[in-house]
């Protein structure tokens, strides 16, 4: 593929920028005045921002798309792997379109997750996030999977997402799903607490010149190009490339977090006949996210550096797919990823391979079976201060994994029944099974029930077998907490039971509500060792152990109206409540995880089409107090007024964090966190 | 849990006729896109490199406003896409893609087809027959999905032509036995 593209179109940071914002509108302008003889003057309504636009779509889906529908018809793939919609899946989904993502002013992707009910966002840093779903939030989040394009970004070491280095062309983006509960039984064994897919639109719809930058404030400056074009009839391409710069966080004593990032890749995808499609795409990366670290020194026992963190990778995937007819296909499909990261106490290198297969056929008259393996392979090499941090050395990680999944319809359009299991073994604690039963139940086109229990297991990560980080804790004595690995350390295990109710109540109304229990055995609890004290310093060791359990339970409502054609408001409400059970002579800080995750979240959008060329757009967000960390509940609004003057232009004015000047989020482990302040910028986006 | 998810149907309203939605002509204004990227027109049949791809529509108009918002949003290729709804005496030879709906009588519809005969224009129709009476492309619903059947003769005809992905897809559909009619 050719990726040489896009060094060019990157910006070049420093005194330029903001002039350069200036550039963008001017240029676009005249563009947009050379181009408003053929747009015709059209005065037609908007289309409702409900109404799917089949204009999007290219033949092969256009042939499935059923006439008559029932309403609630939101296209989903996470839940089972395979298209389905929303109304038929036995699951608590939700679904952030492109659309949504555009009108929200969301910058990156996990801003756009702050949409998503159930999903706890926190940012702990300008480049830094805490998030999860269904609690247990920590910048070090083990219990989600996260994908791109098929592509799996948690890393092994911690079992989470650096979600510094996740980026898209947002608006390349086709759809986020997101699932909250276990999705173990077809995803694998990360997908604890939820799973996260991030799916970008194929070639053939993203064809034309893409132009779009802006700054502001704290989204100091952006800008993005993409070129989507066609190589004989059968291949589309497109190419990227991608430059921001954010501003730094609140903090009082000032610290440099700003972030920068390029990045540059492409996707091609090939159909040489009828049922065969290629899928080619890539990505690079490189950029730098300043950080205060808190480290052990002899001296003082702990100092600060200001650190920017270098952040470099890329991958490669090919997918390879084949339709045998409505009801069977199947899908091949490999990957490389490579990161690398370096700061002052931390060098890492890990190369992943990845190769996965499904496989989808009727087995019968009521029986849908899809099954698969695949085959992960991760490398690392670490490079760190031993006084600080040590991985020990590096390690291959192998991971086999098998699912096989059968929906049994007990009655056409009434009754379903999803059987299934995922097999894995994996390098610390071998062979897990996690089985689980769904069953879907469709009254009436507009209504479903659904309910599932299933188990999944959390495996142990790297740092759970191999590590050793010293915390600096106390001046005198000189006092360190030394957390270290564990090799007896086995999965981490749940049993989820869930219900769900959702229900399109007039052509204008949907809502959708979902309970959940997980009983959770064998979670991590930190047990002391005997101290060691080489005189004058004091070193309190603490490994992780099983020896906890614990349940949530919660509720997630989400509620979406369309009160005129021109106007939509949806609101999400999520309710959590952790209760955890360490057993006697843990530490203390074990059942913390009760404190890190809001009880109570609220969402509300309000998205308005003042006029056909015209939007304004409203977001208020709540989130509850966060007891263990001290980080108070806080209310906060975005707002976005967006212009189309013509057709291939859009202008946007945001502001986001409204309501306050600077707002604490979450707090910093290993490195000092900054507020999230207020921020305004405005967006030129030029399409042809 | 069983329990409680039958406590939770049984309180569910029973909707008998509970109304559904239908999408059949925003369906076909989809296709109608995809039709006009994946045609061939002669490069006499347009003005210049950027002139207009227009897609004309005789009769009512039963796609609402969505050729309207695809020809906001969309281009094939470098082109914009021009929407008219033409009246019974507006020259239909202006157009790229000429759709005749259900809704206009069929001495209109033979008329129509004989004044756009020979000219580059593709005829798309949705009534059974309509390629036998000179149409190109006709659309028709089977199994709640829209399908279409298509003529390279008549394209032929009328010197267009279709490129491969719609050529595929009908040739998979009459595999399947979703397409009949076969084309010699």
């Amino acid at each position: 593929m050719d990726r040489e593209v896009t060094k060019s179109t990157v910006v070049a940071g420093g005194a330029d920028r903001s002039r350069l914002g200036a550039w963008i509108v001017v240029a676009a302008l005249c563009l947009c005045t050379a181009s408003m003889d053929d747009a015709d003057a059209q005065d037609s309504e908007p289309v409702a921002a409900s109404e799917e636009k089949f204009e999007d779509l290219d033949l092969e889906q256009l042939s499935k798309v059923d006439v008559v529908v029932p309403a609630l018809d939101v296209v989903v793939s996470t839940v089972s792997r395979q298209e389905s919609t929303v109304g038929k899946s036995p699951a608590a989904v939700f679904v952030i379109t492109g659309d949504m993502i555009r009108r929200s002013g969301a910058r990156s992707i996990p801003e756009a997750l702050r949409m998503a009910p159930g999903v706890q966002v926190a940012r702990i840093d300008a480049s830094k996030w805490a998030i999860s779903i269904r609690g247990f939030n920590s910048r070090f989040a083990n219990k989600l999977l996260v994908q791109i394009d098929g592509r799996t970004v948690y890393t092994p070491l911690f079992g989470g997402v650096y979600w510094n280095v996740q980026d898209v062309v947002l608006e390349d983006v086709e759809r986020i799903e997101v699932i909250r509960g276990p999705g173990a039984t077809v995803w694998g064994a990360n997908a604890v607490n939820g799973v996260i897919n991030i799916i970008t639109k194929k070639a053939a719809d993203t064809q034309g010149v893409l132009i779009s930058g802006g700054g502001g404030n704290e989204e100091r400056g952006f800008a993005t190009v993409r070129y989507g074009g066609q190589l004989g009839a059968d291949t589309h391409y497109r190419i990227y490339g991608k430059y921001f710069d954010r501003d730094r966080g609140f903090s009082t004593t000032g610290i440099s977090d700003d972030w920068r990032m390029r990045r540059f890749g492409g996707r091609l995808d090939w159909q040489p006949t009828c049922c065969d499609t290629l899928t080619l795409q890539g990505d690079y990366y490189n950029g730098f996210a300043g950080q205060q670290a808190v480290i052990p020194d002899a001296m003082s026992i702990s100092r600060t550096v200001d650190d920017d963190v270098h952040l470099v990778g890329g991958n490669v995937l090919l997918r390879w797919t084949r339709e045998i007819s409505d009801e069977s296909d199947w899908a091949l499909q490999f990957y490389y990823d490579r990161t690398e990261r370096r700061d002052t106490v931390q060098g890492e290198n890990r190369d992943t391979y990845d190769i996965d297969f499904q496989h989808r056929l009727p087995a019968g008259p009521c029986h849908d079976l899809i099954w698969g393996w695949g085959y992960r392979w991760s490398r690392d090499v670490f490079n760190t201060d031993p006084l600080t941090l040590d991985f020990g050395p590096g390690r291959t990680l192998d991971l086999f994994s098998a699912f096989v999944q059968d929906e049994i319809t007990l009655r056409e359009d009434l009754l379903y029944l999803t059987l299934g299991a995922k097999f894995e073994n994996n390098d610390f604690t071998g062979f897990e099974v996690q089985p689980s039963i769904r069953v879907l139940w469709t009254p009436t086109p507009q209504q479903s029930v659904w309910a599932a229990v299933s188990r999944a297991v959390r495996t142990p990560s790297r740092v759970d077998h191999r590590f050793s980080n010293n915390f600096p804790i106390s001046l005198m004595p000189p006092t360190y907490l030394r957390i270290l690995g564990n090799p007896a350390f086995e999965s981490e295990e749940l049993i989820a039971y869930e219900l769900g109710y959702r229900e399109q109540t007039t052509d204008d109304f949907s809502w959708d509500v979902a309970l959940f229990y997980p009983d959770y055995d064998k979670l991590t609890a930190y047990l002391p060792q005997t101290p060691i004290s080489p005189p004058p310093v004091l070193i309190l060791p603490q490994i992780p152990t099983n020896r906890m359990t614990g349940e949530t339970y919660g509720v997630e409502l989400t509620a979406a109206w369309q009160l005129t054609p021109c106007w939509r408001v949806s609101a999400a409400y999520s309710f959590l409540q952790i209760q955890l059970h360490a057993e006697a002579g843990t530490g203390a800080g074990s059942e913390d995880g009760e404190g890190k995750s809001p009880h109570n979240q609220v969402y509300f959008q309000s998205s308005w089409d003042l006029a056909h060329d015209m939007e304004f757009d409203l977001m208020v967000r709540y989130v509850d107090e966060l007891s263990a960390i001290s980080v108070p509940s806080y209310l906060t609004m975005d707002l976005r007024w967006g212009w189309r003057p013509c057709r291939d232009l859009e202008v946007a004015i945001v502001g986001q964090n409204l309501l306050d000047s600077h707002q604490l989020e979450f707090t910093g482990t290993d490195t000092i966190g900054t507020e999230v302040q207020r921020g305004v910028y405005g967006i030129v986006t030029w399409q042809y | 849990m069983m329990g409680l998810l039958l406590a939770l149907a049984s309180r569910a309203p029973a909707q008998e006729d509970a109304p559904l939605i239908n999408r059949e002509y925003p369906i076909k204004a989809g296709y109608l896109y995809q039709i006009a990227k994946y045609t061939n027109w002669p490069d006499s049949a347009f003005a210049n490199r950027d002139a207009s791809l227009v897609i004309g529509v005789i009769g009512n108009n039963p796609f609402g406003e969505r050729l309207d918002e695809i020809a906001r949003r969309k281009r094939v290729g470098r082109r914009p896409i021009q929407i008219r709804y033409l009246r019974p005496m507006d020259d239909p030879t202006t157009c790229h893609i000429l759709f005749v709906g259900r809704s206009v009588r069929p001495d209109a519809r033979a008329a129509a087809i004989k004044a756009v005969r020979g000219r580059p224009v593709l005829l798309v129709g949705e009534t059974t027959d309509f390629i036998r009476q000179g149409g190109t492309l006709s659309f028709f619903v089977s199994k709640n999905k829209v399908r279409f059947d298509l003529s390279q003769e008549q394209a032929q005809r009328q010197g267009v032509k279709f490129k491969s992905p719609l050529l595929d897809l009908r040739a998979r559909w009459q595999k399947a036995g979703i397409v009949t009619r076969s084309e010699r």
